[in-house]
């Protein structure tokens, strides 16, 4: 307040008394403030630099929230990718060796249930594949019968087939397999029409 | 903290994307899958599918089953189910819908917006209708973008200067070529062209018809009819189609494929890309019509062309890109997934819009790895290469000679297994230290580097609490290529490093061990038998003289002998003491080797003021 008092002094002294104006600077000079101009433009300063930190905070808040919930998301998504691992990467292995083990059953197929030596011998190779698949909790399914379903099954073809109800297998292609839920392979199926 | 996901709704594959810690990820379907067939199918139960399964089942239910809605967007095409009426922007809504829902499960958190790109020649009522879409199914449509912009986006052409751009886009069953004008924020379209009828598919069938006819003339008989056989060539064909745009050739090995009167019969053929170039050479021709006339229509020369871009699955087929740039006379641009890049330009886009990209820590890394020298004269490091700063860590080390007061810490960068090779950033000493043992003195060496790069590095002896430290700013200052440099100079020398690193951990192992036993005889001497003493000062007296004569095979028997000796009497001492009650004497920690009983002690090189170095 007495800062305005000077002020309005300063500016009638000036045009009045040059030794009044003079006095007045240095009561100014004493309490160190320039013009109350000087005066207000500080604090406006400071209002200022305030008002940019404020914002400068919110904005390093919000970044480091999002970066905070970002972190938390990937972390709990990497959990649970960890814990199917095993499962994919077996799954994914399985699936190309699948058309081997396909060669393998038509060849034996082929052999007719022929009562000799290579027969027995083909037998014995799919038994020991079928062990090792069953190690790794591989499971076959796809069957004649079964009802359709496109979760599990591939539909390549339809046929009629007098034997059997509409929407159910007439034939399987390629069988399925899976471990556990994980569908390793879909079932390559003919459906009745 | 809701985002904006980034979708490429395609004709026959839709794929979605979006950005994380700043770079854009493809998000993975339900099944695992990176991008999602445009397919949607209603059982006979009226239950809805979407994406691979109802493509599984759309043979069975062909009436009922949806493919290529994107081709009737902006029409009055209707679907009609079960008495019910669907637009094509309802249908393409499902599409929408499951994307969204596959977003949501792999961002933990509801997604409500979305970038969605369109073909650049779509009308004004077909991106209208792609808008809609979005909004049946949930989705804030920021913004709808062209499909070509999107690639370019994600080759970060917008950051560059103005220039023109092809996009070559050939993918499941259309093919779209575009000329836009892009960079310093322009962005127009100049030109459109395409064949809407062509992909993928196409090519796959000239292979299968070539197994057909090769398989007939060889064997007599004709595939073509057998169900089971055609669904493995179909396999098959595409299968090749792929490998031949790695390999020059693939063999195609399909036994038991058929049988007949004698017997099973199998096809065995090789298809070399030379064949596959020649069965689909007017297919890939075919292409380049629609390419000259975007030329034409947007008044451009061949070479006002800057860049060319690849876009979908079959820009792979390297028949193709060769006439593309033998068109062009330019290399196209590939590195970027041509299956994912319009869905990852399409997130890039989001994540602007969404304020992500702005509002994002950039983060920096340290380009080359930081450590410090340790005993025998080999950089142990810290700080690996590429980690995020700032980043602060810490190892503990020791001294190397007993009574040691004074540890020297050498502050490298660099991939070599050596000090001497690697970059000297500072060094600095930490005296003071209280006269001890070796290994005994633990000695905290921290390297603390802030956001903007500035190295500290410090060494503080936890016994005394003397500490020691130096900043190093410009470590930061090597260019892109010495960086390099320095990382293949690692890789080349890998081998040649280790033998030599390997010689110098057997050489401080035996060291440390000749010391453990030598400590071992002044404690304990009083306790042993002579024999016992005897065979200990042999093997010492053996390791000794191997390592004056630095022979690293001599050095590595003699101190495994040496070892076996020692704990064949540390274990007599152990007993004795059992027996007795006593306190079984310390064993040296550091005994086992460089690597110390304590994991991370290592010995710290030193350099005493008086001596030479022996480094």
């Amino acid at each position: 307040m007495p800062k305005k008092d000077t002020t309005a002094e300063d500016t009638t002294s000036e045009t009045v008394n040059e030794a009044e104006a003079s006095e007045t600077e240095k009561k100014d000079e004493k309490t160190k403030k320039k013009s109350s101009k000087g005066s207000k433009s500080q604090k406006t300063k400071y209002e200022e630099e305030i008002n940019g930190l404020k914002e400068e905070l919110d904005k390093q808040k919000e970044i480091f929230m999002r970066t905070a919930a970002e972190y938390d998301n990937y972390r709990k998504r990497t959990e649970r990718e960890k814990s199917n691992i095993y499962n994919d990467a077996t799954a994914a292995a399985i699936k190309t060796i699948l058309p081997v083990l396909d060669s393998l059953e038509r060849a034996i197929e082929a052999l007719n249930g022929a009562d000799d030596e290579h027969t027995k011998g083909m037998t014995m190779i799919m038994a020991q594949m079928q062990d090792s698949l069953k190690k790794l909790n591989v499971e076959e399914y796809g069957a004649r019968g079964d009802e359709f379903n496109p979760e599990i099954h591939n539909a390549v073809a339809q046929v009629e087939d007098s034997e059997l109800e509409e929407n159910q297998i007439a034939v399987v292609f390629q069988k399925g397999y899976k471990i556990g839920d994980k569908i390793i392979r879909h079932a390559m199926v003919q459906v009745v029409c | 903290m809701a985002k904006t996901i980034g979708i490429d709704l395609g004709t026959t594959n839709s794929c979605v994307a979006v950005i994380e810690g700043g770079e854009p990820v493809v998000i993975a379907n339900a099944e695992g899958a990176r991008t999602t067939p445009s397919v949607v199918a209603f059982a006979k139960n009226g239950e809805r599918m979407v994406g691979q399964v109802a493509k599984r089942q759309a043979i069975t239910n062909p009436d009922r089953t949806i493919s290529s809605i994107k081709r009737e967007m902006g029409t009055a095409y209707k679907v009609n189910i079960d008495g019910k009426s669907f637009t094509p922007q309802e249908i393409s809504a499902m599409i929408l819908q499951k994307l969204k829902a596959d977003a949501e499960a792999y961002l933990g958190d509801t997604v409500t917006q979305a970038v969605i790109t369109v073909p650049a020649y779509f009308t004004d009522a077909q991106r209208q209708a792609t808008k809609d879409a979005g909004k049946i199914a949930g989705l804030e449509v920021k913004r709808i973008i062209n499909e070509p912009t999107a690639a370019a986006l994600s080759y970060g052409i917008d950051k560059e200067t103005d220039q023109k751009v092809m996009v070559y886009d050939l993918g499941g069953g259309t093919f779209d070529v575009s000329i836009i004008e892009m960079g310093d924020g322009v962005q127009e379209v100049l030109a459109t062209a395409g064949n809407n009828r062509l992909g993928g598919d196409d090519f796959d069938k000239r292979v299968i018809d070539w197994l057909i006819s090769s398989f007939k003339s060889e064997s007599g008989v004709d595939l073509s009819s057998d169900k089971m056989a055609m669904q493995r060539l179909k396999e098959a064909a595409e299968k090749a189609k792929i490998e031949l745009s790695g390999v020059t050739s693939t063999a195609i090995n399909l036994p038991y494929i058929t049988a007949d009167a004698t017997g099973p019969k199998h096809l065995d053929l090789t298809l070399t890309r030379a064949k596959f170039n020649e069965l689909t050479a007017d297919l890939v021709e075919s292409t380049m019509g629609p390419v000259r006339q975007a030329l034409s229509d947007s008044g451009l020369s061949i070479g006002e062309i800057d860049k060319v871009l690849m876009v979908g699955g079959s820009s792979r087929i390297p028949a193709v890109q060769d006439a593309v740039k033998g068109l062009i006379g330019k290399e196209p641009f590939k590195g970027i997934n041509p299956d994912e890049c319009v869905a990852i330009g399409a997130a890039l886009q989001a994540g602007v819009l969404g304020g992500d990209v702005e509002g994002l820590l950039l983060l920096d890394v340290t380009p080359l790895s930081l450590g410090v020298e340790t005993q025998g004269g080999i950089m142990t490091k810290i700080i690996d290469r590429n980690t995020t700063i700032p980043i602060k860590k810490s190892q503990i080390f020791s001294t190397a000679a007993d009574n040691q007061t004074q540890v020297e810490v050498n502050v490298l960068q660099g991939e070599r297994e050596f000090a001497r090779d690697n970059k000297q950033l500072g060094l600095f000493k930490l005296d003071g230290i209280a006269p001890a043992m070796r290994g005994v003195p633990q000695i905290e060496v921290s390297f603390d580097i802030d956001a903007n790069g500035i190295v500290n590095v410090s060494a503080k002896d936890l016994g005394t609490g003397r500490e020691q430290h130096i900043t190093i700013t410009s470590n930061t200052n090597m260019s892109k290529e010495d960086i390099d440099r320095a990382v293949k100079d690692a890789e080349k020398y890998a081998a040649e490093d280790k033998k030599r690193r390997e010689e110098i951990d057997v050489k401080n192992d035996a060291e440390n061990l000749v010391y453990s036993v030598e400590k071992l005889l002044n404690e304990n001497g009083d306790k042993l038998e002579q024999a016992d003493k005897d065979t200990l000062n042999q093997k010492l007296a053996a390791t000794k003289e191997a390592l004056s004569q630095n022979n690293g095979d001599m050095i590595k028997s003699t101190s495994e002998e040496l070892k076996t000796a020692m704990y064949a009497v540390s274990e007599k001492i152990y007993k004795a003491a059992e027996a007795s009650g006593a306190v079984p004497p310390q064993g040296d920690n550091n005994a086992a080797g460089n690597n110390g009983g304590n994991g991370n002690v290592y010995n710290a090189d030193y350099q005493d003021v008086d001596d030479n170095n022996n480094k």
